[in-house]
């Protein structure tokens, strides 16, 4: 066991050497040398670990992966259909294959593109934001993605910037018969009093049990406000473990959408810290699981400042023998009074297979707060199909209606609208019946 | 005329537990029938157990509705066949928008009875002509079903779904409850308006008050789970004054 994690190791190890052999900048090299030293140091994690108690990696570890680079095919089936307006940015095995890459009309100002153009365009810019807010101190995933960092998508709205387009990054995992293994990463700085519609969606990945290890670093800048949604599409075989560091300023404004509708084992790292006062930070999280899928919410809200107010509403829909794990970590600093912070988890079992598990976390060091939770485990209300069937519905339409309207609560306020129907539309082709619904709003 | 239904011997129990123990009752069209009772005299399982409502057992008896066996039918089948039961607790439906649920619900009805589906336009149009029945507040179809409604409300969106559904036989499961005057009043004269010559109803009531504003053709008073008697509206006034207590002691074959 011990040597096949060491010979993984050096996999990485060497693969690591090969892709820094390429690159110039000194600072990049530190950074990501650094990032793999603590990689080293921490080892893939396992269900001895608190944090991961619940979500076994199964052969992850174990698995020397074939490592993606820019060639990277992106099949033109596996795309999302556009969003109305949308800027699009693909990119394939985390890398942005250019020059053809970008579709659409940047506003004025606004950069959306590719990370490894633009550290050599503005390196010190991107050194005072990227791997400033994933933790790659004790998150062995985001060292690694650190490590590996090549090439990802950035995103850029000045101060007091409005980008009326939504802009749409679409991370195209690897196919193919070969288990491999693709970074992506993306950095979106929001300045001041700017504002942003934005969503990254990852798709492809068929073929093998590959594996997808993303970040991505949100900032925030005062009064800024960000509209987010990240969606999770890819072929059931694939090994998931996605990160979202959300840094907001003063009185800044953060929503932030995870929907996860594909993967096989996914686990999402969301982070919020609201260093500021005034600041507002929602996390909406949804997913549909069936067969074995394994979902993991790993939450950690940090408020660091006064007056802050956070919600964080997830839920699954569990089917199957699939397994939703929920840590939701509220921690209030000493001095952050005021702090108004929610949690709720609601799991739906569909079967009598389906598990979920369920763990609230409040780290209070203020006085003056008001910090709830609140975690739901249940199957469809029978009443509330009764009284469907009693007005002539039929029972398999009922039952399907209250499940689909479980989810709609959690993804209403989902931008763009256009997103938010495919939303839909893919949340009742996965639920059984769910054809009979087709006109729901 | 043919009865609209025909209650024969019927028994049901929910756990094991005899609730209803040989009930008898024959409601023909346009009659209006009203269940009076003291609290668990079984008033609201019969509502409950002519609707469908899987936790209760039918154990003895036959139900015939309209000529065919109801017991033998789905819930939703009894619906589309054109019973309707207002409930006593209308359930709360987060994230079911009420007009697409009552859409979705009409169009079932409908589509049974060999009717085109309504569009967009004309579903609303008859929407707004039966919310002015009991008065109901329009952006309530915006709403979740029921989410967050007053208890008021509740009760005219039962009596509203009932104006939309059209139903051979109405049955009200203490729509009067939790209700001031004034809704009542906008509640049954909801009910009076849709009373016509085809269409029955059966009003389950703990109290008179109700029947001073739905007048009955008929009061069954149940206790025990047996109709113990049976008369015209002057019943009703004459359990008001006095009380339930007199037929509890009394025979049950004072029923028929």
């Amino acid at each position: 066991m011990t040597t096949q994690l060491d010979s993984v190791a050096a996999h990485y190890a060497a693969e690591l050497d090969a892709r820094l052999a390429r690159v110039r900048d000194p600072e990049r090299i530190r950074l990501r040398r650094a990032a793999f030293e603590r990689f080293e140091a921490l080892g893939f994690p396992t269900t001895r670990a608190e944090d991961w108690r619940h979500t076994p990696l199964g052969p992850l570890p174990r698995t020397a992966y074939a490592l993606t680079n820019a060639s990277v095919l992106v099949q033109a089936g596996v795309a999302p259909p556009p969003l109305e307006g949308e800027v699009r940015l693909t990119l394939g095995g985390g890398y942005v294959t250019a020059p053809a890459r970008v579709r659409g009309d940047l506003p004025t100002g606004v950069v959306l593109g590719s990370l490894a153009e633009l550290s050599a365009a503005a390196p010190d810019w991107l050194s005072a934001h990227l791997a400033r807010h994933a933790d790659v101190r004790a998150d062995a995933f985001a060292a690694l993605n650190t490590a590996f960092l090549d090439d990802g998508a950035v995103v850029y709205v000045p101060r007091g910037g409005a980008c009326a387009a939504p802009l749409h990054i679409v991370h195209v995992a690897p196919d193919g018969p070969t288990p491999a293994v693709s970074f992506p990463r993306t950095l979106i700085v929001v300045e001041a009093g700017a504002t942003l519609d934005i969503v990254e969606q990852f798709v492809g990945g068929a073929g093998a049990e590959h594996c997808t290890n993303a970040v991505t670093e949100l900032v925030a800048g005062p009064a800024a406000r960000v509209r987010y949604a990240r969606l999770v599409r890819e072929a059931k075989t694939v090994h998931h473990i996605g990160a979202l560091h959300v840094a907001l300023g003063r009185d800044t404004q953060v929503s932030a959408h995870v929907v996860t509708l594909g993967g096989g084992l996914v686990r999402h790292n969301l982070t919020a810290v609201l260093a500021e006062p005034g600041a507002d930070c929602a996390l909406y999280g949804l997913h549909v699981s069936r067969g074995t899928q394994h979902v993991d919410h790993h939450l950690r809200v940090e408020h660091a400042a006064p007056h802050g107010t956070s919600r964080e509403l997830i839920r699954g829909i569990l089917d199957d023998r699939a397994h939703g794990v929920f840590t939701g970590r509220i921690i209030v600093r000493p001095g952050a009074q005021r702090t108004d912070a929610k949690q709720t988890h609601k799991s739906l079992l569909l079967s009598g297979t389906a598990q979920a598990d369920s763990r609230p976390q409040l780290e209070i060091y203020a006085d003056d707060v008001k910090c709830t939770h609140g975690a739901t485990v249940g199957q469809v209300d029978e009443e509330g199909v009764f009284y469907l069937r009693s007005r002539g519905l039929p029972a398999d339409a009922a039952r399907s209606l209250l499940v689909y309207a479980f989810a709609e609560e959690s993804v209403a306020s989902l931008v763009p609208a256009d997103l938010h129907d495919q939303v839909r539309a893919e949340v009742l082709a996965r639920l059984p019946h769910g054809e009979l619904l087709r006109d729901a709003p | 005329m043919e009865p609209i239904l025909e209650i024969r011997d019927l028994h049901a129990e929910v756990d094991g537990h005899p609730i209803l123990r040989g009930i008898d009752l024959t409601i023909r069209p346009g009659e209006v029938h009203s269940i009076m009772g003291p609290n668990g005299s079984g008033k609201s399982t019969l509502a409950q157990v002519l609707a469908g409502r899987d936790t209760y057992t039918v154990t003895q008896g036959t139900v015939r509705y309209r000529g065919r066996d109801l017991l033998e039918m789905a819930p939703e089948e009894r619906a589309c066949e054109g019973l309707f039961l207002a409930f006593q607790y209308p359930v709360e439906i987060p994230g079911v928008n009420t007009s697409y649920f009552l859409k979705a619900a009409l169009n079932a009805v409908r589509k049974h009875r060999g009717q085109p589906e309504l569009d967009a336009v004309e579903f609303l149009e008859l929407v707004r002509q039966k919310t002015r029945i009991v008065q109901l507040d329009e952006r309530l179809l915006n709403r979740a079903v029921n989410e967050g409604f007053s208890g008021g409300e509740k009760k005219r969106n039962e009596v509203f779904q009932m104006a939309v559904l059209e139903p051979h036989l109405a049955i009200l499961d203490e729509t009067d409850s939790g209700l001031d005057i004034d809704a009542l009043r906008v509640v049954a004269d909801g009910v009076n308006r849709l009373r016509s010559p085809q269409r029955s109803f059966l009003v389950v009531t703990h109290y008179q008050r109700l029947l001073e504003y739905i007048v009955p053709d008929f009061v069954h008073v149940l206790v025990g789970g047996r109709i113990v008697r049976s008369g015209d509206r002057t019943l009703a006034l004459e359990l008001e004054q006095k009380g339930y207590g007199w037929l509890e002691a009394a025979p049950a074959a004072a029923a028929h």
